[in-house]
C-alpha cells in the first residue's frame, strides 16, 4: 500500500495545537485518581502484562538478556499465576540470544530498537538494512526513531517517507515509531509528529528512547493519546501507544492506565495497544501486588535485580 | 445549530468505549470529623447556644440525612454580635499595629493548612461537593487567602496610593453555600487585615465549616469579638446587614438577594461589596487548542456541580467547529464520575439542596419546552439517594432562551454558535450579568482583542475557573461591584 | 432706555446647544439680579442625551490617555481665556481651572497607579486593569459652583466615561458658560452633556433608564431622603452610586477607582 503525505495533510497535522497549561491541568486531574483494592490489583496485573522489559546498554550481554527473558516470562517465581510481560526490548545484536531464551512462537514478543537507535544519525539505506537484519534475526517488533533533525527543520515529507520505508522493511514485524519527544521541544510538535507517524504506517507510537531527558511525561502521553484518538476517529484504525523512559513506579503506571482509559476507552486496555517501555517498573508492580496479597510491604531485596 | 450536519461528522463512524472504561473501587476519604448535634453561634469569642428557640436542620445532600440542628439567630443574637464586633474594633483591633494583626492572620492560615483535611471532609459532608475539590481547591485557596492578606496588614498605606488607611468599622458579611470556607476566607481575611471586625452569616445549608472555623479562631487566640458568626437563613442575614451598628456590608450570593440588601441599606451610608450571579460565556474560536478548550468547558461548568457564580454556562462555539467540539465535549463528559462526594474519584458531587435540585430540574423542563435538546452524560449512574444531576449539555438553544439568559447554578451548559469575533463578543456581552468569561484561541492578538472587549470583571484566556488570592475577582452590572482578592480587594474595606 | 436682548440658556447635548424638546424654559434670577431664561431638560431630553453619550463612550475610552489629557487641558485653557466673563466668584474660577489641569494630568497615569500585575501561584500572566463604568450622571453640589461641575466632569471623563452633568436652573448661566468652553475645547460631542433641570426630578428619570451605568452625586446636592431613594432605585439594576463629599479637594485615586471597574485577565502562558 503506497502512502504519501501532501502539503494539506501536513497543514492539518500542524493545526492541532496544544495549550500546555491546560494539558498539565488535565493530567494533574488524572493523577489524582485514587486507585485502590480490587481495581488496583486488576490494573497492576494488567500493567505487568504490558511491560516491554528493556535493556539498551552498551554493556548488555547475552547473559543479561537471558535474565531479562526469564523475568519477562515469569516475573515472580512464587506467584506463577501472575501474567508475563508483553515483550523484551533489546538491541538487534541481542535478538538471537533473546530468541534462544524465549523459543520460537513465544507469546512474549521480541522488540528490537533499530534505525541507528538512539540518534537515528545514519544514512537511510543503512537504517533500513539494520531493520531488515533485526527482523531476519527474529525480532517481532521494531522500535525505530524518527529523524528529529528533519522534523525540526520542517522536512516533514522526509520524516514521513523514512517511516514508510522502515515500515516496508519491517515486513510482518510491528513497527513502533519513537518520536523522542524530549527533543521535539513543544507539545504542538508532539501532536504533529504523532499524526505524521500514524499516517506513515506506525503500529505504535512511542515517546522516547530513554536516552534523552525528559523521556515519557504525562502531558506528552496525553497529547499522543489525543492524536491516536483523532487518527482512530478519522480512519477507524487503532494505533498503540508506548511511553518509555522514567516510568519506575506502580503509581505512575496506574495513572498512565487511567489516562489511557479516560482518553481512548476500554478497547485500548490491552498489551496489543499499550506498552510500558521500562525495566525497574516490574519490581515495583510486583511489590505492590505482593503487598495487596500478603499484607507486608516487601523489601526491595525480595525481587531480582535485572 | 440550524445548519445541516456535514456529510461525515467525525465520530459517528467510530466510537470509543469511554463510559465505565476506568473501573475503580470505592475510595472513601475517612479522615475523622466531629459533628455536634446542635450548633449555636460564635459571639465575642464564645460558642453560644443562641437566645431564641428557632432552629433549622442542615442535611447531607448526598444522602438527604440530617447532620445537625442549628440555631437561627434573632435580633438579640445579632445585637450581641454587632456589639461585640464594635467593642473589639474600637478597643482592640483597630488599635493593634498592622504587623500584629497580620500575625493573627498568619496564624489562622497556618492552622487552616494543618487542619485542612478535617475541614475538607466536613465541607464535603455538609455541602455535597467532591472531596477532591474541597481537598485540592477550597481549603488550599482559603488558607492561601489568609496568608495573602496577612502580609498586607502592615503595608496598607501602599495599597491606598497615598491616602491614610482607615478601617471602616464593623463589617456585616453574608456568604453563600457554594464555597462556604473559601467565601468565608474571601470575606474575613481582607476585613481583618484592614482593621475591621466582622459579623459573618454563613449560608443556612452549609453552616458547619464556619463553626469549625470558630473553634480554630479560639485555638489561635484571636481577640474576642474580632470575628463573630451568627447562623440563620435570610431573615438573620437581613438583621445583620440592616443593623445600624454596621459600617460595611459584603455579600456574595444571588443577584436577587443582593438587590434586596442594597435596597435595605439604601441611605444608611454603609459601604457595600456585592458579588452576585453570572452567566459566563466561554468563547471557543476555531483556532483554539480544542482538547484543552474541552477541558476548559469541564472546568467552567462541571466544577462544583456548576454551583459557581462565574461558571462558564454559555458555550459560544465558532460555527465551523461546533459539531466536532460538542462531540469532543461529550466524550470527555462520559468520563466524569458522578457520585458519593466523599469518594476521592468523584468528579461531580451532590447538588447542595433539594430546593436547588428542583430549580435545576425546572430549568431543564423550561429548556425542553423552549426547544432545547438535552443531553446528559457521565461515567456512571448517580446514586439512588441524595440530590444529583448528571452533567448536562443543551443544544439547539438561542440567545433569547430562558436557559441562555438566566443563571441556572447547576451542571448545565448551553451551547450556541457564532461566525466572527465581533459576533462572539456581541453574544458574550448580551447579558445583564458581567462576571466572568473565557476565550480560547491560539492566536494571541485575537485573544487580547476579545479579552479586552468582553464586558465583565474577569476573563480567562485559555483557561477557566482559576482563582488566586492575589488576583482581583468581581463583576460588573448585575454581577455586582467591588473586588475580592489582590490589592483591589483591600479598597472596599478602607475609607476612600 | 434700551430694552436688553434676553438670551435663553440652552442645554448642551451631543456637542450641540439645544432647547428642551418639552419647551420648558424656567425664568431664574441671574448673578447680577436680572432675570434670565434657562431651558429645563425633560425625561425625553435625557433619553436622547443617553443615546448620544452611549454612542460617544467607546470612542472616548479608546482615545489615548495622552489625547484625553490634552483635551482636558484645553478645557482649562478655554476657561482661563474667558475667566473674567464667567458668572461666578473669581476664586471659584481659578479653582475650577486648576482642577481641570490637575485631572488632565491623571489621564495617562491613573491606570498605571491602579492596575496590577498579580503574582498568582501559577505560570499564568495575570493582570488587573481599569475599564470605564460607561455612562455616568453627575450631580455636583450647587455650593461648589463651577469647581463642582468641573471636578465632576473631569473625574468621570478622565476615567473614560461619558457624563451627563445635571445642574439646577439657578446655575444655568454658569452651566452655559462652561458648555461654551466644552464646545470649543476639542471634546467630542456627547462625551459631556450639560443639562439644566430640576435635578432631583431628572435624577429620578435617569435612575429609571437602565442603560445608565453610574450616578456620581455630591452629598449636599440632594437631600438625604432623595439620596436614599436614589440608592434604593439604583439597586434594581446594581447601578453604581458614587457619593462624594464635595469638590473642595480633587478626587483621590480611590474615588476615581469608583468611576471605573477593575478587570482581571488571566493568560495561559
Amino acid at each position: 500500500m503506497s502512502r504519501t503525505c501532501t502539503e494539506s495533510d501536513i497543514r492539518r497535522w500542524r493545526a492541532s495545537t496544544v495549550d500546555d497549561m491546560t494539558a498539565a491541568r488535565r493530567v494533574d486531574r488524572v493523577r489524582k485518581r485514587s486507585i485502590k483494592v480490587e481495581a488496583k490489583v486488576r490494573l497492576l496485573e494488567l500493567a505487568l502484562s504490558m511491560v516491554d522489559l528493556t535493556t539498551l546498554e552498551g554493556r548488555d550481554s547475552p547473559e543479561r538478556v537471558r535474565a531479562l527473558c526469564r523475568k519477562a516470562q515469569r516475573p515472580y517465581a512464587s506467584r506463577p499465576e501472575l501474567p508475563s510481560c508483553a515483550a523484551v526490548c533489546v538491541y538487534p545484536s541481542m535478538v538471537p540470544h533473546a530468541r534462544a531464551a524465549l523459543g520460537e512462537g513465544s507469546p512474549i514478543k521480541i522488540a528490537a530498537v533499530a534505525t541507528a537507535f538512539p540518534s537515528g544519525q545514519l544514512p537511510i539505506a543503512l537504517k533500513l538494512e539494520e531493520v531488515r537484519r533485526a527482523v531476519q534475526l527474529g525480532a517481532d517488533e521494531i522500535d525505530m526513531v524518527i529523524n528529529r533533525g528533519a522534523f525540526l527543520a520542517g522536512e516533514y515529507a522526509r520524516v514521513f517517507d523514512e517511516i514508510v520505508a522502515t515500515k516496508d522493511a519491517c515486513g510482518e514485524a510491528h513497527l513502533k515509531v519513537i518520536l523522542e519527544t524530549g527533543e521535539l521541544g513543544t507539545l504542538d510538535n508532539v501532536a504533529a509528529a504523532s499524526r505524521l507517524a500514524m499516517a506513515a504506517g506506525a503500529d505504535f507510537i512511542k515517546t522516547s528512547t530513554g536516552k534523552i531527558q525528559p523521556a515519557a511525561t504525562f502531558p506528552v502521553v496525553l497529547v499522543m493519546l489525543e492524536a491516536i484518538r483523532e487518527h482512530f476517529l478519522e480512519t477507524g484504525t487503532k494505533i498503540g501507544m508506548k511511553p518509555a523512559g522514567g516510568i519506575r513506579t506502580a503509581k505512575q503506571a496506574l495513572h498512565y492506565l487511567a489516562l489511557l482509559a479516560e482518553t481512548l476507552g476500554a478497547d485500548w486496555l490491552t498489551p496489543d495497544l499499550w506498552r510500558f517501555g521500562a525495566s525497574s517498573l516490574v519490581n515495583d508492580l510486583l511489590r505492590q501486588l505482593l503487598w495487596r496479597a500478603e499484607g507486608y510491604y516487601q523489601s526491595p531485596r525480595r525481587f531480582s535485580v535485572d | 445549530m440550524d445548519n445541516p450536519a456535514p456529510p461525515h461528522p467525525p465520530d459517528t463512524r467510530h466510537r470509543l468505549r469511554l463510559a465505565g472504561a476506568l473501573e475503580l473501587s470505592p475510595s472513601i476519604e475517612k479522615h475523622p470529623v466531629t459533628i455536634h448535634e446542635r450548633y449555636g453561634h460564635f459571639i465575642n469569642g464564645e460558642l453560644v447556644p443562641g437566645q431564641g428557640d428557632e432552629s433549622f436542620a442542615t442535611v447531607n445532600p448526598a444522602t438527604g440525612a440530617t447532620l445537625a440542628q442549628v440555631a437561627a439567630a434573632g435580633q438579640a443574637d445579632v445585637d450581641a454580635a454587632v456589639a461585640a464586633a464594635r467593642k473589639a474594633h474600637d478597643e482592640v483591633w483597630s488599635k493593634l499595629s498592622g504587623l500584629e494583626r497580620g500575625k493573627y492572620l498568619f496564624r489562622i492560615a497556618r492552622r487552616l493548612q494543618e487542619r485542612s483535611r478535617e475541614f475538607s471532609v466536613l465541607e464535603t459532608i455538609d455541602n455535597g461537593k467532591p472531596i477532591r475539590e474541597t481537598r485540592d481547591v477550597d481549603l488550599p485557596l482559603a488558607a492561601a487567602h489568609f496568608f495573602y492578606y496577612a502580609g498586607w496588614a502592615d503595608k496598607l498605606s501602599y495599597a491606598t496610593r497615598g491616602a491614610p488607611p482607615r478601617s471602616l468599622g464593623v463589617a456585616a458579611q453574608v456568604i453563600p453555600w457554594n464555597f462556604p470556607m473559601l467565601m468565608l476566607a474571601w470575606k474575613i481575611a481582607p476585613a481583618l487585615a484592614t482593621g475591621n471586625t466582622v459579623v459573618l452569616k454563613p449560608a443556612e445549608t452549609t453552616p458547619l465549616s464556619a463553626m469549625l472555623f470558630a473553634e480554630l479562631l479560639q485555638e489561635v487566640e484571636l481577640p474576642p469579638g474580632v470575628v463573630n458568626i451568627v447562623n440563620g437563613a435570610g431573615a438573620t442575614g437581613n438583621l445583620v446587614v440592616s443593623h445600624p451598628g454596621v459600617n460595611k456590608v459584603a455579600f456574595t450570593g444571588s443577584t436577587e438577594v443582593g438587590r434586596a440588601i442594597m435596597r435595605t441599606i439604601a441611605g444608611a451610608g454603609k459601604r457595600a461589596t456585592m458579588e452576585l450571579g453570572g452567566k459566563g460565556a466561554n468563547i471557543i474560536y476555531a483556532d483554539a487548542a480544542l482538547d484543552q478548550a474541552v477541558e476548559g468547558c469541564v472546568d467552567g461548568i462541571f466544577f462544583n456541580q456548576g454551583h459557581v457564580c462565574c461558571a462558564g454556562s454559555r458555550l459560544l462555539l465558532e460555527e465551523s467547529i461546533a459539531e466536532d467540539f460538542i462531540a469532543r465535549l461529550k466524550r470527555r463528559v462520559e468520563t466524569l464520575r458522578v457520585g458519593d462526594p466523599l469518594d476521592k474519584n468523584t468528579d461531580v458531587g451532590a447538588i447542595n439542596s433539594q430546593g436547588q435540585l428542583r430549580t435545576i430540574e425546572r430549568y431543564l423542563e423550561i429548556g425542553r419546552e423552549e426547544g432545547a435538546t438535552v443531553w446528559q452524560g457521565g461515567a456512571c449512574e448517580p446514586p439512588g439517594s441524595g440530590y444529583f444531576v448528571r452533567p448536562t449539555i443543551l443544544t439547539g438553544v438561542q440567545q433569547s432562551d430562558t436557559v441562555v439568559r438566566e443563571e441556572i447554578f447547576g451542571p448545565v451548559l448551553a451551547c450556541l454558535t457564532f461566525r466572527t469575533p465581533d459576533e462572539a463578543i456581541a453574544k458574550a456581552n448580551d447579558s445583564e450579568y458581567g462576571l466572568a468569561c473565557g476565550v480560547w484561541s491560539e492566536k494571541t492578538s485575537k485573544v487580547f482583542r476579545t479579552a479586552h472587549a468582553l464586558n465583565c470583571g474577569v476573563v480567562w484566556a485559555n483557561g477557566y475557573n482559576l482563582f488566586d488570592p492575589s488576583s482581583p475577582f468581581g463583576g460588573v452590572r448585575h454581577s455586582g461591584f467591588g473586588r475580592e482578592g489582590g490589592i483591589a480587594g483591600l479598597w472596599p474595606y478602607l475609607e476612600a | 432706555m434700551r430694552l436688553t436682548v434676553e438670551k435663553t440658556f440652552k442645554l448642551y447635548v451631543g456637542g450641540q446647544f439645544i432647547r428642551s424638546e418639552s419647551g420648558r424654559v424656567l425664568r431664574v434670577r441671574s448673578r447680577e439680579g436680572s432675570s434670565v431664561n434657562v431651558c429645563s431638560a425633560s425625561r425625553k431630553d435625557f433619553r436622547d442625551a443617553m443615546d448620544l453619550a452611549r454612542k460617544a463612550q467607546p470612542g472616548w475610552a479608546a482615545r489615548t490617555g495622552y489625547n484625553r489629557g490634552q483635551i482636558l487641558y484645553r478645557l482649562a485653557e478655554m476657561l482661563e481665556s474667558r475667566a473674567r466673563a464667567l458668572p461666578t466668584e473669581a476664586d471659584d474660577v481659578t479653582q475650577a481651572i486648576d482642577r481641570a489641569v490637575h485631572h488632565a494630568g491623571w489621564s495617562d497615569k491613573i491606570t498605571a497607579l491602579l492596575s496590577s500585575l498579580n503574582p498568582v501561584a501559577s505560570a499564568h500572566v495575570n493582570y488587573s486593569m481599569l475599564r470605564p463604568l460607561g455612562v455616568v450622571v453627575a450631580a455636583p453640589d450647587v455650593a461648589d459652583g463651577l469647581t463642582g461641575m468641573v471636578e465632576a466632569l473631569c473625574a468621570a471623563t478622565v476615567m473614560g466615561n461619558t457624563v451627563h452633568l445635571f445642574v439646577p436652573a439657578t446655575l444655568g448661566e454658569l452651566a452655559a458658560a462652561l458648555s461654551e468652553a466644552l464646545a470649543t475645547c476639542d471634546m467630542p460631542g456627547g462625551v459631556v452633556n450639560v443639562m439644566t433641570a430640576d435635578v432631583p426630578e431628572l435624577l429620578g428619570w435617569a435612575n429609571h433608564h437602565d442603560d445608565l451605568d453610574g450616578i456620581y452625586v455630591a452629598r449636599a446636592a440632594v437631600s438625604a431622603e432623595t439620596l436614599a431613594g436614589i440608592e434604593r432605585e439604583a439597586a434594581r439594576v446594581m447601578r453604581r452610586v458614587i457619593v462624594v463629599a464635595g469638590a473642595a479637594a480633587p478626587a483621590s485615586p480611590q474615588v476615581l477607582e469608583h468611576l471605573a471597574e477593575v478587570k482581571t485577565v488571566w493568560m495561559s502562558s
